[in-house]
């Protein structure tokens, strides 16, 4: 039990890494790519808070908990509206812990580019793990169809 | 004694259904084998640009002669990949450039080790261990006559039902002392994707 309310809290007060979420893989349009070298590189993190709204367990597990308590006391219909007392409160505590917003870091990464044709950019994109750039690297800045651009490496 | 019988019963069944489950298979499969995992480069893809770009280059009239009497030497540059995707275009100027060796016409050098082989003929001339008589001089490499470059571009159209990628791969062959391109030929690859009722 000790153990499984461990899990619980860890899991309401987990802040989570948010790494990237683009496949470098994948065949999409493409209006240009560039190519140039990394001139300097810095990583940057930047938090953001986001609403949790996933937390209707939590309110039954209040509710139901109140609700055990309540029915310890009173007898008969009594103890019919203890146990609702009981579980109305526990399930508008839980409600109430519930407004606390969770905080997502998002690691990300500065990368100044200097392109072949003279050109510096800077650009600010999530860091992938499976590609780490350093200064000097070749890179490609790729133009994407949707708007967004993206640095690569070249090899 | 029937309850025993019946619960080992189940247990045997338990176990038996449990070793039907999804088990990790690892086996040896046909290199040049046609790969569609999905639309996206691989190695059919590489394969490809690869055979046919060194078929063509050996083929040509102009290397023909250009390789007659001589082996010319040649420096492989890099593919520019102007694709959405991160693909290893090293890799594919290797294919080319040992397909090319092999044919026995043609003579490489590789750029890309010039930093350990400066380390190397420094080791022998200055770290004081090799015999001064028997050490690699500087400046006894020859250099490259040609340089052989590519440019890897792609057409990617999307809907709900179809996805369709136009890959096409351009190398050129150029003269290091007059410029002139004396060989370039291009390879294009089409790939579609779209849903199929699947059928007996």
């Amino acid at each position: 039990m000790k153990s499984l309310l461990v899990c619980i809290m860890l899991f309401m007060g987990y802040s989570s890494p948010a790494l990237a979420d683009y496949q470098r893989n994948e065949a999409v349009p493409v209006d240009k790519v560039l190519f140039g070298k990394v001139r300097s590189i810095r990583q940057i993190t930047q938090s953001e808070l986001i609403e949790d709204r996933n937390h209707g367990w939590e309110v039954f597990g209040g509710a139901l908990i109140g609700g055990t308590i309540g029915n310890q006391f009173g007898s008969g219909s009594g103890r019919v509206l203890t146990t609702i007392l009981g579980a109305m409160l526990g399930g508008s505590l839980a409600d109430e812990g519930k407004q606390k917003q969770q905080q997502v870091t998002l690691q990300l990464v500065e990368l100044i580019v200097a392109i072949d044709d003279g050109s510096e950019f800077m650009v600010v994109q999530d860091f992938d793990p499976n590609m780490v750039f350093h200064a000097k690297d070749k890179i490609r800045m790729i133009y994407l169809a949707d708007g967004s651009v993206r640095i690569d490496k070249q090899m | 004694m029937k309850k025993i019988l019946l619960v080992s019963a189940i247990g045997l069944s338990l176990s038996l259904l449990s070793g039907c489950a999804n088990k990790p298979v690892v086996r040896y499969g046909d290199a040049a084998a046609i790969e569609t995992t999905d639309i996206n480069f691989g190695s059919t893809d590489l394969q490809k640009i690869a055979n046919e770009m060194t078929e063509s280059l050996l083929q040509s009239p102009v290397v023909g002669t250009m390789t007659a009497n001589k082996r010319p030497i040649v420096f492989v540059d890099e593919v520019k990949n102007k694709t959405s995707e991160h693909i290893d275009t090293e890799s594919l100027t290797d294919s080319v450039s040992t397909q090319l060796l092999r044919s026995g016409k043609f003579r490489f050098v590789d750029m890309g080790k010039v930093t350990a082989v400066r380390e190397q003929l420094n080791y022998q001339n200055d770290g004081g261990l090799v015999d001064p008589n028997k050490a690699i001089q500087f400046g006894k490499q020859v250099g490259a006559e040609y340089m052989l470059y590519g440019n890897l571009s792609s057409i990617v159209k999307t809907n709900a039902d179809k996805s369709d990628v136009y890959y096409k791969f351009t190398m050129r062959l150029m003269d290091l002392e007059s410029g002139l391109v004396e060989w370039a030929d291009e390879t294009e690859i089409r790939k579609t994707r779209s849903k199929e009722m699947v059928g007996w």
